[in-house]
């Protein structure tokens, strides 16, 4: 645990060197968080209630889809991708440690950095400048805070997968670019998926993206409590879960096929 | 006739603070502080159409701040310069025509296009007609031996490869003057010794101007008369590189590591060598080339010492250098 | 004097083709992959268009404007957008050219630096967005009852060759801050990309401090807006004299090219004579 620890480490106070593109990064956060502040306000007008949020609701989203997009990381992520390329991926394979738990810690110590630098400093413009209805219960903060975890562990289920797509295609972009575009449209972080038509709701409120930023968003909304708030946390706990093991076993076949063919 | 004509040139630049961070550069653009540094400091001098001259210095002297006020690229704080009839900064476009430039650490072609390709585009970018470019071509194959590679994307070449593609990139507009900057660094022996062929060749059938920076005392040597010496934006030395080489080119430096059962305290008493300086068993032994070739100092050395390892340093520039600053000359 | 300048432009015009036809034909050694990441391109950014079709599944309309005609501002700002970073992208890459050092190279050369940074960069895969917003520009066609005039349509294109020139300008002005620091950049990027997004709605959505920044420092709003209050015959613009409406993008372009090239003149004038 102590080797992961650290490695977890590394990795945040690599990020820490990144000053200037930290305040470059929030002040774009909060550029597109203006703009998108305001395209809800154009659209709630005068009306109430839509689709079970009010105007406040969709401004809170907003700043906190602004603030979530860095430690969740809906951007185009190649580490893995780039070392399998290399051929770099033999040497980190045969170290002493396990490879999924290596790159998890990894990915830990960058999400703590964002959050800490990027989406906290995001959410404090976006709560100053504008009313944002979030819940005032305190369980309903600790379950996001848990949320918030496992948004980051699935996020790196699905981007471990997409990298190891390396292994087999040519093209090692293709399968990042794909899943970048997924996450931005399933996780809610383009539109709430409350406001999309019941039927493709219902759908993709299966998916893993939902995991990422409209299950964390909707708990510190105050929307989904008691029962509703646990069968959540699973859901995102059995997706996780479910992607690691799916990302285990993908590696072994990848580990397979370099033992055979060299690589 | 001089081509070029340099006098009282000086260029002086503002160095900033560099403040940390983000918030730093951003102030950076409102506020400055810093310092003036004289990079080129009231240099004169006149090269004649046909010579090829030495420009050296160590790292910063001002080689390369001069080497941009002759292109046009920068202009300079004061002083008159004339190259091919023009003022460089003011005429940046026309004498781009007129001159040819070999930078050697990096590449005027395109890093992802065949060779070729590279200079049918440099053909356009320079106008040169259809008949003037194939006949410079074939010239260039021939003498460069490029048909190996032409069709190779630049960046799979190897440096000695790309040095020739480059060479060949600067010449194929037929410019009079030609400007290079380290044209054989990092390349191997072989490459560096056909490299010094053809400038000479080109030199000598094509009478192109050339004006020369390096590291290496060998190429000025093997391909200049004159030299030009330059260090913190003064010009130490403007004269033939044979009194240079006959001052300092001369000595050279043993190094020896002595066997450790010895014990000599001091300087080593060697005939016709010099010990410079000593550091445990190390000692530097100075001797001159004209009185003793490396091998008879060698066995001056190992018929009275017994010697662990040995390396021969020739002079270089940097040396040369201090050695004009320690002996306080001024030439 | 005027046939010196003419023939001077034509050269660059010829030169800019010779060196987009082989920055072209390298682009065409990989063709698998230029079209595996031209496809993924269009389908990504068709999620953003995705993204207003769903909110307009919930709300009817945004301040007024139908869905139809929120699809004619993404596509015009996407198809402006998507031709600046096609025919200007040297510009948007500038950061990077002067990293390595390279804007001597460029001084080297007996020709126009802007002509020599403009068309250092072209990459075809960037027809994507182009693409899409055509696409989009055809659903607003459908979703909407205007009657298209063969004046409007001529029109049309002018606006499009505007915004483009208006988004380069914007690429320019970025560039020309590299000649002092590097860093900045970052920032202007944030106007640049956030930008398509600004244009793709309605100006009066925004807090009236962006809609004048967005008028009058950076004229983004010509790219889109105030053409399609025009072209759409919205009734923001009815009392307004039409043919101010019609002039102002032209105007905005023109303007705002002569002062991205004055500010590139002086940074590569500052440029020469620091050399950084």
């Amino acid at each position: 645990m102590r080797l992961y620890y650290e490695i977890a480490r590394r990795s945040f106070d690599r990020f820490l060197t990144y000053r200037a593109a930290t305040l470059a990064g929030t002040a774009t956060n909060g550029f597109f968080g203006l703009m998108r502040t305001y395209l809800f306000i154009g659209f709630y007008g005068s009306q109430g209630t839509v689709s079970g949020w009010t105007e406040g609701d969709a401004l809170a989203f907003v700043w906190l889809g602004q603030a979530l997009l860095m430690p969740v990381f809906i951007f185009g992520w190649y580490d893995i991708a780039l070392t399998i390329r290399s051929g770099d991926v033999v040497s980190d394979l045969s170290k002493p440690f396990d490879y999924y738990g290596f790159w998890l810690a990894r990915d830990a110590g960058r999400a703590l950095y964002h959050t800490l630098f990027r989406a906290i400093p995001t959410f404090l413009i976006g709560a100053l400048l504008f009313r944002l209805s979030l819940s005032s219960d305190p369980a309903h903060w600790l379950g996001f805070l848990v949320s918030l975890v496992l948004a980051v562990w699935i996020s790196f289920g699905l981007r471990f997968l997409a990298n190891l797509a390396a292994f087999w295609l040519l093209d090692h972009r293709g399968a990042v670019y794909t899943l970048l575009f997924a996450n931005g449209l399933f996780s809610g972080l383009l539109v709430p998926l409350n406001y999309w038509p019941d039927w493709a709701e219902t759908v993709v409120r299966t998916l893993p993206f939902a995991g990422m930023v409209q299950i964390p968003v909707e708990i510190i909304l105050g929307k989904s409590t008691g029962a509703d708030l646990v069968v959540a946390l699973l859901f995102q706990l059995g997706w996780a879960v479910g992607l690691m093991l799916a990302g285990r076993v993908v590696l072994a076949l990848a580990v397979r096929k370099v033992v055979i063919q060299g690589g | 006739m001089a081509i070029i004509t340099v006098d009282s040139l000086r260029k002086s630049f503002w160095v900033n603070q560099r403040r940390a961070g983000f918030a730093g550069a951003v102030r950076g653009l409102v506020s400055r502080t810093g310092h003036e540094v004289v990079a080129v400091d009231d240099i004169s001098f006149e090269i004649a159409a046909g010579e090829m001259v030495g420009y050296i210095g160590p790292n910063g002297a001002g080689k390369s701040t001069t080497i941009k006020v002759l292109t046009g690229i920068l202009v300079p704080s004061s002083g008159q310069v004339t190259v091919a009839g023009l003022v460089p900064w003011e005429q940046r476009r026309t004498l781009a025509g007129k001159i040819g430039a070999v930078f050697g650490q990096r590449t005027q072609l395109w890093w992802d296009l065949p060779l070729i390709e590279s200079l049918t585009l440099l053909q356009h970018v320079y106008g040169v007609p259809s008949d003037r470019f194939n006949a410079n071509l074939s010239y260039f194959r021939e003498i460069l031996e490029l048909d190996g590679f032409l069709d190779t994307p630049v960046r799979q070449l190897s440096l000695g490869q790309r040095m020739r593609g480059d060479l060949v990139a600067a010449l194929l507009h037929e410019p009079p003057i030609l400007y290079l900057d380290e044209p054989t660094i990092g390349l191997d022996v072989v490459a560096r010794a056909r490299m010094r062929e053809v400038l000479q060749e080109i030199n000598r059938e094509r009478g192109v101007t050339v004006l020369l920076t390096t590291h290496d005392m060998d190429d000025i040597s093997q391909l200049c008369q004159r030299m030009l010496i330059i260090d913190h934006g003064k010009l130490l030395y403007d004269g033939s590189v044979e009194a240079i080489r006959e001052r300092y080119g001369m000595e050279r430096t043993l190094v020896v590591d002595l066997d450790g059962s010895e014990e000599i305290e001091g300087p080593l008493e060697l005939p016709g060598m010099t010990d410079v300086q000593q550091d445990g068993p190390r000692h530097w032994l100075r001797f001159r080339r004209d009185q003793a070739s490396a091998a008879e100092a060698i066995t001056a050395v190992t018929s009275r010492h017994r010697i662990r390892d040995l390396t021969l340093e020739e002079p270089d520039i940097e040396g040369i250098v201090r050695r004009i600053y320690e002996g306080g000359d001024r030439l | 004097m005027l046939g010196a300048t003419v023939a001077r432009l034509l050269e660059d015009v010829s030169l800019y083709r010779i060196f987009v036809g082989s920055r072209l034909r390298s682009q065409m050694q990989y063709r698998e992959s230029f079209l595996v990441m031209l496809v993924l391109g269009f389908v990504g950014l068709t999620t953003e268009f995705l993204a207003i079709i769903l909110l307009f599944n919930r709300f009817d309309t945004l301040i007024g404007w139908s869905v139809g005609e929120v699809a004619f501002l993404y596509g015009l700002a996407s198809i402006s957008f998507g031709m600046a970073e096609l025919f200007g992208a040297g510009f948007d890459n500038f950061p990077e050219t002067i990293r390595r050092a390279e804007f001597d190279r460029v001084l080297l050369r007996p020709q126009s630096a802007f002509v020599q940074v403009l068309s250092g960069d072209f990459q075809l895969r960037r027809l994507g967005r182009i693409l899409q917003g055509t696409m989009a520009l055809g659903f607003a066609f459908a979703w909407t009852s205007v009657a298209w005039s063969p004046q409007k349509l001529a029109y049309l294109p002018v606006v499009v060759l505007c915004g483009m020139v208006l988004y380069i300008g914007f690429f320019v002005l970025g560039a020309t801050l590299c000649f002092w620091t590097v860093d900045s950049v970052e920032v202007a990027n944030i106007i640049t990309y956030g930008g398509t997004e600004f244009a793709s709605y309605p100006l009066p959505i925004y807090h009236v401090l962006m809609q004048r920044f967005f008028t009058f420092v950076v004229p983004l709003a010509f790219v889109s807006y105030f053409p399609s209050l025009y072209l759409l015959g919205r009734p923001e613009a009815s009392d307004w004299p039409q043919w101010l409406l019609v002039a102002s993008p032209l105007a905005a372009a023109a303007l705002f090219a002569l002062v991205a090239w004055l500010a590139w003149g002086f940074g590569v004038k500052h440029y020469r004579s620091t050399g950084s």
